[in-house]
């Protein structure tokens, strides 16, 4: 793959940030989608808006594109408010979640309509248009409709007509949820060496937190009107900030279950808690966390979720059921007494007592 | 910062500007006009002697007989068709062609053909009657003939009601009815307690539409009645009844405030329409497409239970009489076209075929000629003007949420074309255009618009909203993106409708009857706008003058197949339009 830069940068020299939103707030009737929302997302990075559906992914990444407009705030393009401008004024680049690829157009037609609407001759259009199909592969599909070419090959389609214009910021609104699992896979790959090549800010909606943790530079995690928590994957999936984050990340997800700690013994399961004082607190631990065979607490196995490479295994303290992940589990049986150990340190995500 | 961009709203308003001038000009003109000569001493004189008419309520009473008559007996057989319809697996389409074959035929035609079926002694009804041991009616005379009207009103309504029921009951979601399968639900308690109650709102837009339609219907009461003269006061209507005051004893004011009478009674049902239409105050709006029609909230149907086989078998029979009832005056209108003259006046009448002919069919085919001509060409005018004017409007209807606008189109469509007539006959004669093919092209569309604009904003309502989306974010104008990727997306919607506008104009009697003298006299500028429908109507070789009834009953069956088979083309081919519904691929990989 060619390395040379496509965009340039020269018109936003000097400044980190690409797109800045600042005390957004929106409403449809009396629903409050948010609520003085702020983000900032630096040139070049590939952040991802994620969060459970009827969050406002779609809403925010249409406010940042013109199609909605926000009640009250701004949104900064480069480091110019863009409030009240156009989509097209915008400068942006947007794949639809359907891809909207007009259907009575070829696909060279397609990539190069934004080319035509603004009166770029047509011979040069085309010529663009050809050089970003055969960067995006789908150099043989040209002539054709879009309802003649797979789905894979249709979303690139949508990328290629999105990237021709050089737009400021790329937005994506869950361009992968049409494809089968398997095509999702080479997508998201695909999707990030493009973005990598093409060095553009882009701004990614997605439901689903593992493809957000695996292909994000930084991710937004949305939900209930806010963002919870901004952060790089690792951070996000190792120091969630509050309960919500810590449910969302991970798969399967994490357990939350409450403790009491007394004297550095924690009941009814022991782990290390280091630096956490007496009393009851809400505490988090990775399925992952939890290995079976030896430990200082002893269980019953109350259900086994054979999931191919690991088997979720569920196991029951006292009152409280929690989830292990285990790669051989072949001696398992439910019902059966078993010993365990937390090994990571779990995460207190909030006292109970006070 | 925010920069007002004049050029985008303006854009946005270009798009109805033109449909809602062309109806200022084309409606709201000719309607003002026949307020204001409906009483034009300022006084209400001309009402109160209408009032003071003996034979008034009576014709009052006649309205309402063959208005609200059809539309309780339409509906009531439109739902036992569709219901049969929609419970089939096989022979779907066959049955449903069956059901809607009367849509098809013009209502001229019908109405042609109904009175020489209705005709004493030539007539083939009575021997039928005979034969299975019933007394022989007179189907024109004076105690039968309203009824005789509103058995005609049903026949040819009833297609209509047939087809929004049935989009009503297969709009019931795939999942409901697979449930009610697999929960062993017989074929009453479905409908009782699923589907119709689901379909409630298209069963009283049909309701509402085919009441509409038969309180402002001209052609039936027009031609059963004698077409011409003074209607019998035992079947005229308002509409004939104030046709005749106006255009036959030069009572124009009396004539014009009949007319609105008629249209501030028709304002009842119009209003009603709207508000089913536009269904309390959803953000979706016009969801009352004629193909997928709103469920509305009102008060659920509270059915007595019947056993589900003898359901099954009530609804056949039904159907099946129905199916005899529907095709006999087609078969009949076959007959006379086709068969020597001296054959259909003989007692008893001959009912099946006996010798084949196409010769006098061909010779009305010629003497029509110049009405074949001058009818196509207008219908071609009309269509196109209809979708330039109408597509933009329903395009912003659709997007821009305009309900009030939907609301207002839905009512003038509601409003019956006698009250705008007179109007348009005065605005046209001050142009000197009567008689001129531009006489109808400029007035039809009146009729055309309304309800293509109503239609077509659902088909745009249907279109996913995305592809504009894009269009915008690449840069597109609002009229760039209308013309370069909403128009072509909307091109199977646009055809469907272009040829509904086609069957309209093709249809009207009223307008060419009064806004046109003779045939067309093969010279440019066209002068002369007699059109089929007009021929078939005031055909009168023999110059026996009087009633239609003692036309030359083969030239007559002749000149309905001449106007059936257009409409029967165009409506198959607009059908399977429909069918083929969106593009595929391009949205949803
Ligand atoms: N045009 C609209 N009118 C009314 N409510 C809307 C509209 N668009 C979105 N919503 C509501 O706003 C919330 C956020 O929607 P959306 O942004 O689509 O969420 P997400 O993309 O995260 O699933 C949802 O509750 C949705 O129903
Ligand atoms: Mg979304």
């Amino acid at each position: 793959m060619r390395t040379t830069p496509f965009f340039s940068d020269s018109s936003t020299e000097g400044s980190e940030i690409s797109t800045k939103l600042e005390g957004i707030t929106k409403k449809f009737g009396r629903l409050t989608v948010f609520d003085n929302l702020n983000l900032e997302i630096s040139r070049g990075e590939l952040f991802s808006l994620v969060g459970p559906s009827g969050s406002g992914k779609t809403t925010l990444l249409r406010i940042i594109a013109g199609l909605e407009i926000q009640d009250s705030g701004h949104v900064y393009i480069n480091s110019k408010a863009v409030d009240g401008l156009s989509p097209p004024r915008r400068n942006i680049g947007m794949v639809f979640q359907d891809y909207a690829l007009y259907p009575n157009k070829t696909v060279i037609d397609n990539i190069m309509s934004p080319l035509i609407v603004k009166n770029v001759k047509r011979s040069v259009a085309r010529k663009e248009a050809e050089e970003m199909a055969e960067r995006l592969s789908i150099g043989e599909t040209l002539a054709r409709k879009p309802a003649q070419i797979s789905g894979g090959q249709q979303q690139r389609v949508a990328l290629a007509r999105a990237l021709i214009k050089k737009p400021d910021v790329f937005l994506l609104d869950e361009p992968f949820s049409n494809l089968d699992a398997q095509l999702r896979f080479s997508a998201r790959k695909f999707l990030k060496e493009v973005q990598r090549e093409f060095g553009i800010t882009t701004i990614y909606v997605t439901h689903d937190q593992s493809e957000a943790l695996s292909i994000s530079d930084r991710v937004a995690i949305m939900g209930g009107g806010r963002v919870h928590q901004v952060g790089t994957p690792r951070e996000i999936y190792e120091a969630p900030s509050d309960e919500f984050v810590a449910m969302f990340i991970g798969s399967p997800p994490l357990n939350v279950i409450s403790v009491q700690v007394k004297g550095g013994n924690s009941t009814p399961i022991t782990m290390k808690l280091p630096g956490v004082s007496d009393g009851a607190f809400r505490v988090g631990i990775r399925p992952e966390g939890v290995t079976i065979g030896r430990g200082n607490n002893e269980a019953t196995v109350t259900s086994l979720e054979y999931a191919g490479r690991e088997t979720i295994v569920y196991l029951k303290v006292a009152e409280t059921e929690i989830r292990s992940i285990v790669f051989d589990a072949g001696l398992l049986k439910v019902g059966q007494k078993v010993k365990f150990d937390v090994q990571q340190s779990p995460l207190v995500l909030a006292r109970e007592d006070s | 910062m925010s920069v007002p961009n004049i050029r985008e709203i303006l854009s946005k308003r270009i798009f109805y500007i033109p449909a809602v001038v062309y109806l200022i000009i084309f409606g709201l003109l000719p309607f003002g006009i026949s307020i204001y000569l409906s009483a034009p001493s300022s006084d209400f004189a001309s009402y109160v002697r209408i009032f003071q008419l003996t034979n008034f309520p009576r014709i009052l009473y006649n309205t309402f007989v063959f208005s609200v008559g059809t539309a309780v007996f339409s509906v009531v057989i439109g739902t036992v068709l569709a219901i049969l319809v929609d419970s089939r697996t096989h022979a779907k389409r066959a049955l449903s062609l069956i059901s809607y074959l009367p849509y098809m035929i013009p209502f001229t035609a019908s109405a042609l053909i109904f009175a020489t079926l209705y005709n004493p002694g030539y007539g083939p009804i009575d021997p039928i009657l005979k034969a299975i041991g019933l007394p022989i009616i007179n189907w024109l005379g004076s105690g039968m003939d309203l009824y005789s009207l509103t058995i005609t009103g049903i026949w040819a309504t009833l297609p209509l009601a047939f087809l929004i029921t049935l989009a009503g009951l297969t709009s019931v979601p795939k999942q409901v009815k697979e449930a009610s399968v697999v929960d062993g639900m017989g074929m009453w308690d479905y409908y009782s307690s699923e589907a119709l109650p689901l379909a409630k709102g298209a069963i009283l837009t049909a309701f509402l539409m085919t009441m509409i339609l038969a309180f402002g219907d001209f052609d039936l009461p027009f031609i059963l009645g004698g077409a011409g003269g003074v209607p019998p006061t035992t079947m005229a209507t308002l509409v004939t009844f104030s046709y005749a005051q106006m255009f036959y004893e030069g009572l124009v004011s009396q004539g014009l405030a009949t007319t609105m009478i008629l249209a501030l009674i028709v304002s009842i049902p119009g209003l009603l329409l709207v508000r089913v239409t536009l269904g309390g105050g959803r953000k979706d709006g016009g969801a009352g497409r004629l193909f997928h029609l709103p469920s509305v909230h009102f008060p659920s149907l509270h059915l007595p239970h019947l056993p589900n086989g003898p359901f099954k078998y009530l609804i056949y029979v039904v159907s099946a009489l129905v199916f005899i009832f529907i095709l006999f005056p087609i078969y009949w209108m076959g007959l006379l076209a086709f068969r020597p003259q001296a054959l259909d006046y003989v007692i008893p009448p001959i009912l099946l075929p006996t010798k084949i002919i196409s010769s006098i069919f061909l010779t009305t085919v010629t003497q029509a000629t110049p009405e074949i001509i001058t009818t196509t060409a207008i219908a071609i005018a009309v269509t196109a003007l209809t979708i330039a004017l109408a597509a933009p409007a329903a395009y912003t209807i659709a997007r821009q949420g305009r309900r009030a606008l939907l609301g207002i189109i839905i009512y003038v469509f509601s409003i019956p074309s006698i009250a705008f007539v007179f109007g348009a006959f005065y605005i046209i004669s001050r142009l000197h255009l009567l008689n001129t093919w531009w006489a109808l092209i400029l007035t039809e569309p009146l009729f055309t618009v309304p309800f293509v604009i109503w239609t077509m904003s659902n088909f745009y309502n249907s279109l996913p909203k995305s592809y504009e989306e894009a269009a915008l974010v690449d840069g597109y104008s609002p009229l760039r993106s209308f013309f370069q990727i909403v128009m072509p997306l909307a091109r199977p919607g646009l055809i469907a409708a272009a040829m509904v506008a086609f069957i309209f104009a093709w249809h009207l009697l009223l307008f060419p009857l009064v806004m046109s003298q003779t045939p067309w006299n093969f010279h440019f500028p066209p002068v002369g706008s007699n059109t089929v429908t007009t021929f078939a109507v005031i055909f009168d070789p023999d110059s026996t003058g009087g009633s239609v009834s003692n036309n030359v009953w083969v030239q007559l069956a002749a000149s309905g197949i001449i106007l059936a088979v257009p409409v029967i083309v165009l409506s198959v081919i607009a059908q399977s339009y429909l069918l083929k519904g969106l593009y595929s691929g391009g949205t949803k990989g």
